[in-house]
């Protein structure tokens, strides 16, 4: 039942409906430290998700997990009604930026639009490069640019899809190391997406007034301290040495523990 | 049909970006070629016997298998690193395409790009060390599937040590114990070829088990090494 639903959205998908997350009581550990614990959050169409929190407080995590490169542990989520998403129904750009060195970034690009089964023509190409202000790198090799170009061509691969409204951006610190005009180009690109009915769901450390993103987009998650008191005491615990109960933990949440869930509307 | 031309299209874009690259960068290719010259110089002088200046017929063919899977070694212990440590094995997991026709790709590319320069290197040196042109075409396709075996050993060997703290030491101890029966009947056969006589049965038992080898690895070693990358990946 549950397959076939898949197989329907996956194979009929005909973009009509837009791009909605919907995480229900998300738990995720890893052997030695639970990360997430029964999360639940949901983002309509057309929202800028910004998760923040502190470092280690589990942004990269969750946004790998909804990249389907983590696995859960409890709970779950859907991407358009797709149980666990599936990966025509997202973009994730991590930390690692995905190029390789030794290609041009015309060619690095049409190498990610291979992977996307897009056309990648040079055009296209050039097209995506221009969204972030980087058109004139385009025969550059990868290798020969700064830190901050080559983020500006990673994030360029953004371009190739913002006419398919249907994926859900999942973006790590995509500001991260990005210039004042950079971050224009990438706010523009990322407030036009939205326009169009698409969704993302960025990671950052900079207050959304930074951004310029429209108000009424916005959806705010807060991960910093949102593992109930008792975990967090086991958590230490665990961290201290005895090891092996946190994974207990999260399979049984404590009822008496306060209630995580963050819905901002 | 559309959805198997597009596969096939982006595939082919695929393997031209990974030889674009080789050809940019070609460092890993040339470097088991001068491997393999090196070994090829060298090791004839520890096995030339001092009465006979000319090397033993017999130990030509296991020789130059050594010198194959020796030079590819570093090639394959790295073979998926770079991909890794650079996130684009990320972007690729991440494809709408199958993992394993992504991989198939890349293996095809690692096939060109590091066996075309090798295999030219080793019929240089098999004419050089006198063996008869007639049988060079034998000799060369012996080499092709047992390298091609290689590479797909490789795959698994670095799907499989992805990660871990020294990778690549790990990816050459999986590699080598794997390599021996394609190194063991890929020389029976190519001693028979360097001899110069007429096929036996046990080299028609050789080829057997070489090409079964090869068809074995051809059905696992992808499969392997793509479920070896999702583990790897998280």
């Amino acid at each position: 039942m549950v397959w076939g639903k898949t197989l329907k959205h996956v194979l009929c998908y005909d973009g009509r409906d837009m791009a909605t997350l919907d995480i229900h009581a998300l738990s995720i550990a890893r052997p030695s430290r639970l990360i997430i614990h029964n999360l639940s959050w949901q983002l309509g169409p057309g929202a800028i998700g910004l998760v923040t929190g502190a470092n280690g407080c589990g942004k990269t995590t969750l946004l790998r997990c909804l990249a389907g490169q983590v696995r859960k542990t409890a709970g779950g989520f859907t991407t358009n009604g797709v149980s666990g998403g599936a990966n025509n129904q997202r973009y994730h750009i991590g930390h690692r930026l995905g190029l390789v060195p030794a290609l041009t970034a015309t060619t690095n690009l049409q190498l990610h639009a291979s992977l996307l089964g897009l056309a990648g023509g040079k055009a296209e190409c050039g097209k995506a490069l221009a969204s972030l202000g980087v058109e004139a790198l385009a025969e550059w090799e990868v290798r020969t640019l700064s830190q901050g170009q080559q983020k500006r061509v990673a994030l360029a691969r953004l371009g190739l899809i913002a006419e398919e409204t249907h994926r859900l951006w999942l973006l790590d610190e995509p500001y991260a190391g990005l210039d004042a005009e950079a971050t224009d180009y990438l706010t523009a690109l990322i407030t036009s997406y939205c326009g169009k009915g698409g969704t993302v769901l960025i990671t950052t450390h900079s207050h959304h007034s930074q951004l310029n993103f429209p108000r009424q987009q916005i959806r705010r998650l807060n991960l910093a301290g949102h593992l109930p008191e008792n975990l967090a005491g086991r958590l230490a615990g665990n961290l201290a040495g005895t090891k092996s109960q946190t994974i207990a933990a999260n399979s049984r949440p404590n009822s008496n523990a306060r209630p995580s869930h963050k819905r901002v509307a | 049909m559309l959805l198997l031309l597009i596969l096939i299209r982006d595939m082919a874009r695929l393997i031209g970006c990974e030889v674009h690259r080789t050809l940019r960068q070609p460092g890993d290719a040339l470097g088991g070629v001068a491997f393999f010259i090196l070994i090829m110089l060298v090791l004839p002088l520890i096995l030339i016997d001092r009465s006979n200046p000319n090397l033993a017929p017999d130990t030509i063919a296991p020789l130059l298998w050594l010198g194959m899977m020796l030079a590819l070694l570093p090639a394959l212990a790295r073979l998926f690193h770079d991909d890794w440590a650079e996130g684009v094995w990320e972007a690729m997991l991440a494809s709408t395409h199958p993992l394993i026709a992504i991989l198939t790709a890349r293996l095809i590319a690692s096939c060109i790009t590091l066996l075309i320069p090798l295999l030219v290197a080793m019929l240089v040196f098999a004419l050089a060390f006198g063996i008869d042109p007639a049988s060079l075409p034998r000799l060369g396709l012996a080499f092709t599937i047992g390298c091609v075996c290689f590479v797909l050993i490789g795959a698994m060997a670095g799907a499989l040590s992805l990660g871990a703290r020294n990778s690549q030491i790990l990816s050459a101890v999986i590699i080598v114990p794997l390599a021996l029966p394609v190194l063991i009947f890929g020389s029976a056969i190519s001693g028979q070829a360097v001899a110069e006589t007429h096929q036996t049965p046990q080299v028609y038992g050789a080829w057997q088990f070489l090409l079964a080898e090869f068809l074995l690895l051809l059905a696992l070693s992808p499969i392997i090494t793509a479920t070896a990358m999702g583990f790897a990946e998280e």
